[in-house]
């Protein structure tokens, strides 16, 4: 019994350990933030000047080298630069080395001069357009690259010559580098740009020049002048704004190199391009695509493995960081920074410092607190964390504890990527708490262990439907299809005064635009404005629970109905000449048959209706006033099926005078039904006639918009289509109609018209995954790109996801605000959910009758945990056709892999084996032994 | 066989037993996600403690991987009905099939509500399209019915009455239009209809024994606000209301009397407004008049967003009359931050569910909630709060049908609503009891964000904000 108790012991001690074992699961990654976070883990010395140059000046620029966990820190000293380097990982100086010239732009490096590390190599361009050479460890002077300066073009004692690529006076405006494959040796790519000063000059044309240079020797390898910022105006006050220029291979294309560039064009306004190279170097550039405007901007961070750029701006709301999607062509967010301007090239309290972390995307800011008291905004400052690459760009965390002294932002911050288990850390100089003190004399080091957010893909959008033919009694659908539409619409961005063009200032200011808002501080003039003309609105749709639709002639925004029945109470004037100008209110907006100059009230409600019902307006009691009905050519009208089967909402409108533009007449008809066989359809079209403006007319645009979907393979599906019909400009004509998306070379030919009077005519693009729609006939939708439409939102006031046939924007931003007429036409959306499930009875759906071939069986239904911009993930489908031989063996052989996946498994199969095999003979021989001894009389 | 040999073998058998038994769960956590809400083919016991949680998928079911819903019920024949297709006892209630759940609810898709309540219905489909791809609840696939009454009170009234008559409707969940509810409030009790997981707009949901919210209270967001800006330093408070809408003069005479139950707090003003008027000039005036001199150092805005669009746009002094702008879970919507802009930047408001925003983004159930309404609506708003907050009500209803299993009556829906927490990333831990309503009593402070656009919404890290009267 001794014996057996000690097994028994021993025998449950093992069970208990192999149970644990297994039950042991490896630990889950923590995405708490509560348990994570930022804190300070040391610092590094940053002198100031002994002497020399102004102490409160920091002059110190972050530069690092994470591969080589090197860290530079350079400050320029009477015409000198000193770097000094430092290890990353004990943050103990390594080396120390000068160069012979300065290296800032600024002279407190919040814009600095372009620093880059590669082979081994810190790369620096000096003031005048030289690139300084250095050992990255020893910090020795190797070379000295002359610059693409085109009053230097005779080779230097190396031999080394450069191309001019313009007349004016250019300097080294960013680097890139490029590691060398195969034995190559890396290349330097060169940004160079004009120094430009003061106001703008039309007749003078701005070059970006780019070029390669072999990093090795300096020869350059080839020159050219790109497409960027070349609006002719040039930056004005240069030093202070930055360029930037980093290389990156798009996600789909890994063989292609493109180089993502960023500087400052008309007005500060921000321009992004990319710019596909060649192999070819007599032809390097393949392509060049603006992707991105922003304005008033300042400098730019360029997040080459997400594919973004993060714009730094300075505007009438203070300092703020925009994302620009390169491949997505279109800015997807904006985080404030700081209340308060900073534009000054010496370091004040309201310098706001920037720097991304290049594997996360991660932005990180450092300001101080900001107030406008009057307005009673207010932002904490300290160090800002915002994980950048997601769209919409979220307003991140805020540590305003790690910044006591209330100081300013310093130079460019620097991150040094997280390593395996050793997270990331963040190089921040802190500015200045006054404008007659120091700036921190160290670089604190701050460790970041704040999760990465990601965004939240669409997923699986199929996992919701069968794939089976619909059977009454057997199979259930839910569906949703829903619409919206617009025949014209205005977004008068910045108000009606923001329209006056003008002469630009030297600081990207209007003068036009200053002289209205001091003279007549009128609020209706300065509201920003929205009006659609022919509109069927968001919520009209059709779904298995009910239906609603709503359609207006005219639907504006709020403000535009009390500032249209009371127009001199509600404008309020209060400027200068307030007495004298009487208020522009929906005269500006809309005109023609409509006249509110009367003073007449809002008369242009919606027909709305829900299942069974119908509607349709001018209602009986509208009026635009004094009993006058609105005129006959806005009607609209709603129509529910009583079977819930379709609906109807249609709306026209007459002629109107969008702000600079008119339109003659619009319409715009919107049906959903369910389909007979199964499905549900959207159909949109919408048409805008006899659009004018100074300068171009063209006689009709259209857009047709259908998009369908029935829960099984392949049916879901969009048909889209816009035309421009009879198109005329001041130069040229085109006859007929064309579709934009097709002739790309028109819509260019006529945006170099229009660009003379800062119009810009576009065919803005539309989500190619749901317009292709999914697989398994979920989902489809006509509709805008949805992050390119974040964009729209945030600069251009457009909060629709219709996709307009075609949008004309008159940009007017300046320093005092935006300024944007946005005039958008036949705007349509469809958009379908069709998702089938079975209705299971006792028998089982499948058995009892079978509902079609072998191919449609049920989905297996896959965890949406998957991470990814957005893609539409199709789950697999279980096969459930009879299993041949081949299949058969195949499945044991899988079941074998499963069981062998790993050591602990391989334990437990074979354990299995033996208990399968084994005990039935371990019983065995016991009861043989049993009854042995009890043949034996020992029992 | 030797005896050496043979503990060897049962040692082996022993742990490979172990490893057995413990390689199931390891299949079925990861299955868990492929059975949605109303997993049916499936029976098992509940979890000892009886209450169903969101697995780290975010989905519903027992943590053992089973869904809930106990076997072998026994009808009212005596019967013993199982939670499977054609063994659920059929007809066991009004609108109650052996293969369909007959459900309805009003919802606002036009009028002032449709600000921050159009969006609801989506959260209503997408649990309903979640549930029935998964095969139903106990072989009873869901059919819902969605109405828009407009926000009107007298026709939701007359929508709610007609559910309420109809054979062959259940339950009525949800119902995001709180108007009509409260007029149907008595009809509702009288006829014993479940409303399950509405949206807390109004005080009577929380004092109808057959109505149970998911949200925050109004009542409560308003203490939550007040307590907080009070804590800030806040001693004058303000207030301008919805006079029309009940929700607006219940939260308005919560906040009136908290406020007074602060020492050295006041209640300086509070305006009464008429919703959806094209202007609001006198109004404006009396606030700006009766709030001079910053005496309102604490602003709460308890309006539908439409009309506080209004309101800002004509109140010049919006942003600086006082130091804290405030606004309740309505104006937590993007629609609002679009079209107020710089003038609400700095203003905070509150949510008493978890948005899919900043860091919370990574939270299963939160991931999971963004995906499912996607698939019905790719446009919808997913950070409009009163869509969350359908969508969490109709996965409690999901979850409670699941809990009563095959015979489904509404007495058994109140029986098991009365006793029922439930847990999930949408909110914090949710828990009804007969005598206890007020199953979310918290909320978030989140800060709008605006310098020429919208920006977006920032996190304030408050945490759970507790109503101070709990």
């Amino acid at each position: 019994m001794k014996k057996r108790s000690r097994l028994q012991r021993a025998v449950r001690a093992a069970a208990c350990v192999a149970v644990w074992v297994t039950l042991a699961a490896p630990p889950v990654a923590g995405n708490d933030v509560a348990s994570s976070g930022i804190r300070v883990v040391g610092s590094v010395p940053f002198p100031h000047p002994a002497a020399g140059n102004d102490p409160t000046q920091p002059n110190g620029a972050i530069v690092l080298d994470s591969e080589n966990r090197l860290g530079y820190r350079i400050a320029d000293v009477e015409g000198a630069a000193t770097i000094k380097s430092f290890n990353l990982d004990t943050l103990r100086e390594v080396a120390s080395g000068n160069i012979g010239a300065t290296v800032a732009r600024t002279s407190s490096f919040l814009v600095s001069s372009p620093g880059v590390v590669g082979g081994g190599r810190l790369f620096l361009a000096d003031s005048v357009g030289a690139v300084w050479v250095l050992n990255g460890r020893t910090l020795e002077v190797v070379d000295t690259f002359p610059g693409p300066m085109p009053s230097t073009p005779s080779a230097d004692a190396k031999g080394r010559t450069r191309t001019p690529l313009g007349a004016e006076v250019v300097r080294t405006a960013a680097l890139a580098y490029v590691p060398g494959s195969a034995g190559a040796t890396g290349k330097l790519l060169v940004l160079s740009e004009p120094i430009l000063t003061g106001a703008e000059v039309p007749e003078r044309p701005v070059v970006f020049g780019l070029s390669q240079w072999d990093a090795r020797s300096g020869q350059e390898e080839w020159a050219t002048r790109t497409d960027a910022c070349r609006s002719g105006r040039g930056s004005g006050q240069v030093p202070l704004y930055g360029s930037r220029l980093a290389i990156s291979s798009p996600p789909d294309r890994p063989g292609v190199r493109d180089v993502i560039l960023a500087c400052l064009g008309r007005q500060r306004t921000g321009e992004i391009w990319r710019i596909e190279l060649s192999p070819m170097a007599a032809q390097p550039l393949a392509s060049q695509t603006l992707v991105g405007l922003v304005p008033a901007a300042k400098d730019f961070y360029i997040d080459a493995a997400g594919r973004r750029a993060i714009v730094a701006t300075e505007g009438g709301a203070g300092q703020s960081f925009v994302g620009v999607d390169v491949d997505r062509r279109g800015a997807y967010g904006i985080v404030q920074a700081s209340l308060a301007g900073n534009k000054s090239s010496i370091l004040l309290p309201t310098a706001v410092s920037a720097g991304l972390d290049p594997v996360t995307g991660r932005l990180y800011s450092f300001a101080a607190p900001s107030e406008l008291p009057t307005e009673g905004k207010r932002l904490d400052g300290g160090l800002a964390v915002v994980d950048a690459r997601r769209s919409p760009m979220p307003q991140g965390l805020q540590f305003p504890d790690l910044n006591p002294e209330r100081r300013g932002g310093s130079a460019a911050i620097a991150v040094d990527p997280a390593r395996g288990d050793k997270p990331a850390r963040v190089f921040v100089r802190y500015g200045v708490a006054s404008a007659n003190s120091r700036a921190a004399d160290e670089i604190t080091v701050i460790e970041d262990t704040v999760p990465v957010q990601t965004d939240i893909p669409l997923g699986a959008a199929d996992r919701f439907t069968v794939n089976v033919p619909e059977r009454p009694g057997l199979t259930r659908a839910s569906l949703n299809g829903s619409a919206s539409a617009y025949g014209a619409r205005a977004i008068a961005v910045g108000g009606l005064s923001a329209a006056n063009d003008s002469v630009a200032g030297s600081d990207g200011d209007t003068v036009g635009r200053g002289f209205v808002d001091l003279l007549v501080t009128n609020r209706c003039a300065q509201r920003n404005r929205e009006a659609s003309l022919a509109s069927v609105a968001k919520e009209t749709g059709l779904s298995d629970s009910g239906m609603s639709a709503a359609s207006s002639a005219l639907a504006t925004d709020p403000s535009v109905p009390p500032d249209a029945a009371a127009p001199v109470a509600s404008c309020q004037e209060t400027g200068l000449l307030r007495n004298g100008v009487k208020a522009p209110p929906l005269h500006d907006l809309i005109a023609g048959s409509i006249d509110d100059s009367l003073g007449r009230s809002w008369g242009f409600s919606a027909a709305v209706c829900s299942t069974g019902e119908s509607d349709e307006a001018p209602h009986e009691n509208d009026t635009l006033g004094d009993g006058l009905p609105p005129p006959d050519e806005f009607r609209a009208t709603a129509e529910c099926s009583a079977d819930g089967t379709k609906l109807r909402a249609t709306a026209q409108a007459g002629a109107a005078r969008l702000s600079n533009l008119k339109v003659q007449s619009t319409t715009t008809v919107v049906d959903v039904q369910r389909l007979e066989k199964g499905g549900i359809e959207v159909r949109v079209q919408s048409v805008a006639e006899g659009i004018s403006a100074p300068g171009f007319s063209i006689t009709r645009v259209t857009a047709t918009a259908v998009s369908r979907a029935a829960g099984r393979k392949g049916t879901a599906s969009t048909d889209f289509k816009r035309l421009w019909c009879g198109i005329t400009t001041s130069n040229t004509s085109v006859s007929g109609c064309i579709n934009p998306d097709e002739r790309a070379d028109v819509v260019s030919a006529l945006n170099t018209v229009l660009n003379l009077r800062d119009y810009r005519i576009e065919a803005p693009v539309l989500d190619e995954e749901l317009r292709a729609g999914t697989p398994g006939g979920a989902l489809a939708a006509v509709q805008k790109n949805r992050f390119a439409s974040l964009g729209d939102r945030l600069f251009n006031n457009d909060v629709s996801t219709a996709v307009p046939a075609m949008q004309i924007i008159h940009t007017h931003d300046a320093r005092s605000g935006r300024g944007r007429q946005v005039y958008q036409f036949a705007g349509v959306e469809a958009s379908t959910a069709y998702n089938i499930s079975l209705q299971l009875t006792g028998d089982g759906v499948a058995n009892r009758e079978p509902l079609g071939g072998a191919d449609e069986g049920l989905p297996s239904i896959v965890p949406s945990q998957h991470e990814g911009g957005g893609a539409i993930i199709v789950p697999s489908e279980r096969d459930d056709t009879p299993l041949s031989l081949g299949r058969r063996m195949r499945a044991i052989v899988e079941g074998i892999r499963y069981l062998l996946r790993d050591p602990l498994s391989l334990l437990s199969a074979v354990a299995l084996v033996f208990t399968a095999f084994a005990l039935p003979l371990h019983f065995l021989d016991r009861r043989r032994a049993v009854r042995g001894l009890m043949a034996n009389g020992e029992v | 066989m030797a005896s050496p040999l043979r503990n060897a073998l049962m040692l082996l058998a022993i742990t490979a037993a172990a490893g057995a038994i413990t390689a199931v769960p390891e299949r079925s956590v990861r299955m868990v996600p492929t059975d949605t809400l109303g997993g049916s083919a499936e029976v098992g016991d509940l979890p000892e403690d009886g209450m169903p949680r969101l697995d780290e998928d975010g989905h519903g079911g027992s943590k053992d991987g089973t869904p809930d819903g106990g076997p072998g019920k026994q009808g009212p024949t005596g019967h013993r009905y199982e939670c499977a297709p054609g063994k659920n006892g059929g007809s066991t209630e009004k609108g109650v099939t052996a293969t369909s759940i007959n459900l309805a609810s009003t919802i606002v898709t036009s009028g002032p509500g449709s600000t921050f309540l159009g969006q609801s219905q989506y959260g209503l489909q997408a649990v309903v399209a979640k549930v029935n791809a998964g095969g139903g609840i106990c072989g009873r696939s869901l059919r819902l019915r969605l109405v828009n009454d407009n926000w009107e009170a007298q026709r939701g009234h007359q929508f709610l009455r007609n559910f309420i008559n109809d054979p062959a409707i259940l339950a009525l969940p949800v119902v995001p239009s709180s108007e009509g509810l409260l007029a149907a409030s008595r009809e509702i009790a009288e006829a014993g209809v479940p409303v399950i997981g509405s949206d807390g707009m109004l005080i009577d949901q929380y004092q109808n024994r057959w109505i149970w919210p998911v949200a925050t209270a109004t009542v409560s967001q308003m203490r939550i606000l007040a307590k907080h800006a009070y804590d800030q330093g806040s001693r004058g408070f303000g207030i301008v209301y919805d006079k029309r809408y009940k929700f607006g003069v219940e939260g308005k005479t919560a906040y009136e009397q908290y406020v007074r139950s602060l020492p050295g707090a006041r209640l300086v003003h509070a305006e009464g407004i008429e919703p959806g008027q094209p202007g609001y000039g006198p109004e404006i005036d009396r606030v700006s008049k009766a709030c001079g001199q910053s005496s309102c150092e604490a602003m709460v805005m308890l309006l539908d967003p439409g009309t506080a669009e209004v309101w800002v746009a004509g109140d010049d002094k919006f942003s600086s009359r006082s130091k804290y702008r405030l606004g309740a879970q309505p104006l937590f919507n993007d629609r609002f931050g679009q079209n107020c802009r710089d003038r609400c930047d700095g203003m905070i408001v509150v949510s008493g569910y978890v948005p899919p925003l900043e860091g919370n983004s990574s939270l299963p159930g939160i991931r999971t909630y963004v995906q499912d309404v996607k698939a019905v609506q790719p446009n919808a708003d997913v950070t409009n709060q009163f869509l969350e907050g359908a969508y969490l009500g109709m996965t409690v209803f999901v979850e409670v049908l699941k809990r009563v299993g095959p015979n489904l009556t509404r007495a058994a829906l109140r029986q098991t609503m009365d006793s029922f927490d439930f847990e999930s990333d949408l909110s914090g831990p949710l828990s009804w009891r007969p005598d206890k309503r007020f199953a979310n009593t918290r909320a978030q402070a989140w800060r709008m964000r605006a310098s020429s656009s919208f920006d977006g919404f920032q996190d304030l890290r408050t945490g759970w904000l507790n109503d101070p009267n709990g």
